[in-house]
């Protein structure tokens, strides 16, 4: 272990003692079983072979027979991206499974750049088929039967189920960010408890003020730290492509189950990602990550507008300094999952009750999710006043039945 | 289990008594613990809702903001697919988990044409991100640590990685010229009688692994009476049998000769089918289909709601586009293309065996797919000589140990692909690989010599 003066640009001084993890007792007993498949050891042998090699190996179909020929994509503002013929055919072949290697190099650097890992030389990069599959799989990799794992309470529901899991900015579902102060003393109770932390953080491009909070990544000293990125909110949820960064022992056993499951991420996505991330450069990703944080940011506006004029004394709420959604508590009911599961529909309006986002979902739960990304500013006003009748009628029904 | 009932009307030749099958006998429990996420099925009240609803339950980003408006993909035909901005709408943004509704659609007719499964009421079917997520989920969805599990011996290395961290008790069936072989079947499950297990829940086999087309690694196929054999003594052992099928469609022969699936003699609602693009349209883009029983394909769509989601929405909307502009007769004019392909390799790869191996390997020559399966009488293990010598002799296969269940047993087999190889350099190569087994066979005598 060494210790020594750490300076990170724009902070404090602050002593670190660099840790070499131990991370074989993170590994559950299935995944520590994980082995690579002995035809990608096999791979291996090509990078030594000579152009003479007869490859009889791969169980690879033939591209011969793909029956696509071009594909040409249009961009917002008329533009034609046309794959080349090489990277059509690569779109549409197995790839390896860590990810198509010129978007995992793009990736890597765009990494690089937003958080300056302090151990980014002993770090590694996959790409996943979405950030969720990346936890899944995490989540899968570290948790043996009746495991502890630590998760903020609301929570992103279809996750509950040595760990600790957080969403840093605009959680789901409660659209708060984690102070600065408050990421660096979790920071400081994971390494005093030796807990990997999952950073799950989808929402990071959409965040509406201009300082970026430092994400653990960033101040991960002990190389504890598996994050998630997505593109799900920036450029396309249904392409299916997200990120995974952290310590290669850990990422391991993400790769291995991913050769055994989906082989590889969808290699057509990653290939059309890539494209446009090298016809937008630097800057033409960041005017468009400027552009989605401006629009959701009218949206959220709109939104809070709506709940004034409509659920004020009736709701309480946090205004969401980023993301898609807004945590609405309401006053006077003890929980909201019969008026929104069975009432809600004929009321005109539907939000998510907030029981669903529960570690214990029997407990009741006064809280709602409402999402601001698809109703436009005239339907975020109509559901609220909607939604402010549906509740006054619930509240009548209540003390009808006391 | 088992209620004489008056004649099956499903047509099917083969069984009267109609079984109702007891599902949550064979799922883990963590399967069991699987609830649908109510945010997805609350996306389900879109459908009834009046047109004055304000749906703020989703979590959808907004697809305006995506940068792709449009596009197009220009066949090797000529035609051209558009993705007019609708339509890459639906390429972009999440879709259902069960896949994109217009393939889904596709799927089951196709399916039903093709396999007119007697029980298709009591069915689902499901797009999943390539027939290996949907073998590995459900695996994953009856498998626990320890557990037993029935499968064809040689068996294809993407299942076997799949199982091997379970550390399951294989119960390997060995197969010959004409796959797997009933009789060897029984003697696995002979430990067993049908009547003591089939109810039971713990420490006995109940899921079968089968390849029967084509199989990855040897190459040959099920004829129809083997099949016949084979389903009853999973029906008698009350077994799931999982059907992977990624070669259905590269099977050599007239498409009405093929002989019939698994599911298509489905009586009892027990086999869960995995069906494959991969090898015919394209393997980067990760779209498959699972079919089988709905309570167990319920399972498996749980996990998907948890993990990836659901399958590439593009690669969904670019094959329901193309199988839409072909229609049905295009589809199966470009398998039969596909189909010639893949037989003109494996008769260059036959020509070029013959040539340079007939003195030194066995084989049975491949009624489908892409790979030879030969034997080496004279090596006692071929694993040595393929990962340490082979590279100087400048060709490379796999060797028999990668698919044996048990891989400390040694192994005289190897697998060669022909997908992707010229004729000439199969030619190359099978001689090359003749130099290789000779110069090891006399290694072997040198070796033996010394001790």
């Amino acid at each position: 272990m060494f210790s020594w003066f750490y300076y990170l640009s724009g902070r404090t001084h602050v002593s670190i003692t660099l840790l070499w993890m131990n991370y074989s007792r993170f590994i559950s007993k299935q995944s520590s079983r994980r082995k690579p498949s002995c035809i990608s050891e096999l791979r291996r042998a090509l990078e030594n072979g000579s152009p003479s090699l007869v490859w009889l190996a791969s169980g690879m179909p033939s591209p011969e027979k793909f029956p696509f020929r071009e594909m040409t994509v249009t961009l917002e503002g008329g533009k034609q991206l046309t794959l080349s013929k090489e990277a059509l055919s690569t779109g549409l072949q197995y790839g390896p499974s860590q990810g198509y290697p010129l978007l995992r190099k793009q990736l890597k650097r765009m990494v690089e750049q937003w958080h300056s890992p302090p151990r980014w030389a002993e770090s590694d990069l996959l790409v996943t088929v979405g950030n969720q599959d990346g936890v899944s799989k995490a989540l899968d990799m570290l948790l043996d039967p009746e495991d502890f794992i630590v998760v903020p309470d609301p929570c992103y529901s279809d996750f509950l189920c040595m760990a600790l899991y957080l969403v840093p900015n605009s959680c789901n579902p409660t659209g708060t960010n984690m102070s600065e102060e408050r990421r660096q003393e979790i920071y400081a109770i994971a390494q005093q408890y030796d807990l990997i932390i999952l950073e799950d953080d989808p929402y990071f491009f959409l965040q509406f003020n201009e300082k970026q909070l430092t994400s653990f990544l960033s101040m991960d000293v002990d190389g504890r730290v598996l994050r998630f990125d997505s593109f799900s909110k920036v450029i396309s949820s249904g392409l299916r492509i997200g990120c995974v960064t952290g310590a290669p022992p850990l990422l391991q056993g993400i790769t291995l189950h991913m050769q055994a499951s989906c082989i590889c991420p969808p290699m057509l996505s990653q290939v059309l990602i890539h494209e446009l991330l090298t016809f937008w450069g630097d800057e033409g990703f960041k005017k468009h990550i400027s552009d989605i944080c401006q629009f959701y940011k009218d949206r959220r506006d709109a939104m809070i507008q709506a709940l004034e004029t409509h659920l004020n004394g009736i709701c309480e709420w946090i205004v969401p300094e980023g993301g898609i959604f807004v945590w609405l508590k309401v006053l006077h009911l003890n929980d909201t999952s019969a008026m929104l599961l069975e009432r809600a529909a004929k009321g005109d309006v539907v939000l998510v009750p907030g029981r669903e986002f529960m570690v214990d979902s029997t407990k009741p739960c006064p809280y709602m999710r409402a999402a601001y990304s698809c109703a436009t500013p005239e339907e975020m006003m109509k559901g609220m006043e909607n939604l402010a009748k549906l509740i006054q009628k619930e509240i009548e029904l209540q003390s009808t039945h006391k | 289990m088992c209620q004489p009932a008056p004649a099956c009307t499903c047509g099917s030749t083969f069984f009267t008594a109609h079984v109702t099958m007891k599902y949550s006998r064979f799922l883990t429990q963590v399967s069991r613990n699987r609830q649908p996420s109510l945010i997805r099925e609350m996306t389900n009240l879109l459908v009834q809702a009046s047109p004055e609803l304000v749906f703020m339950a989703g979590g959808l980003p907004n697809a305006q903001m995506f940068p792709f408006q449009a596009g197009s993909i220009t066949l090797k035909d000529g035609r051209a697919l558009t993705i007019h901005p609708k339509l890459m709408m639906d390429c972009l943004q999440y879709s259902p988990t069960p896949g994109y509704p217009p393939l889904v659609k596709q799927l089951k007719t196709l399916t039903q044409q093709l396999h007119s499964p007697p029980r298709w009421a009591e069915m689902d079917l499901i797009v999943t991100a390539g027939s290996q997520d949907g073998l590995c989920k459900a695996l994953e969805m009856m498998i626990s640590p320890a557990d037993y599990i029935v499968t064809q011996e040689p068996c294809y290395t993407g299942t076997l990685s799949i199982l091997n961290p379970y550390k399951p008790q294989y119960l390997p069936v060995c197969g010959d010229q004409n796959g797997m072989c009933p009789e060897a079947l029984k003697a696995a499950l002979s430990k067993w009688k049908p009547e003591e297990v089939q109810d039971a829940e713990k420490d006995v086999p109940k899921v079968l692994y089968v390849n029967p087309n084509a199989c990855n690694p040897t190459g040959v196929s099920l004829p129809a009476d083997r099949r016949q054999e084979i389903y009853k003594i999973a029906s008698d052992y009350n077994l799931i049998i999982l059907e992977d099928d990624p070669y259905y469609f590269v099977q050599f022969g007239d498409r009405k000769n093929f002989p019939p699936s698994f599911l298509s003699m489905d009586v009892d609602c027990r086999v869960i089918r995995f069906d494959s693009f991969s090898k015919i349209l394209s393997s980067g883009i990760r779209v498959g289909y699972v079919t089988g029983p709905k309570p167990l394909v319920e399972r498996i769509l749980l996990h998907a709601q948890v993990s990836l989601l659901h399958a590439p929405a593009m690669s969904q909307v670019l094959v329901s586009e193309l199988l839409e502009l072909w229609g049905e007769e295009g589809f199966f004019k470009h398998t039969e293309a596909v189909q010639a392909f893949y037989l003109e390799q494996r008769n260059a790869m036959m020509e070029a065996a013959e040539k340079h191996l007939s003195d030194l390997c066995e084989w049975a020559v491949p009624t489908g797919g892409m790979f030879l399966w030969l034997k080496v009488p004279k090596i006692h293990d071929t694993w040595d000589m393929i990962l340490e010598r082979a590279l100087t002799k400048n060709v490379i296969l796999v060797p028999g140990k990668a698919f044996m269940c048990d891989s400390s047993k040694p192994s005289q087999y190897m697998r060669a692909a022909f997908s992707i190889v010229s004729p000439e350099n199969m030619d190359k190569g099978c001689r090359n690989l003749a130099e290789l087994i000779r110069e090891e066979m006399v290694l072997q005598k040198t070796v033996g010599n010394s001790d």
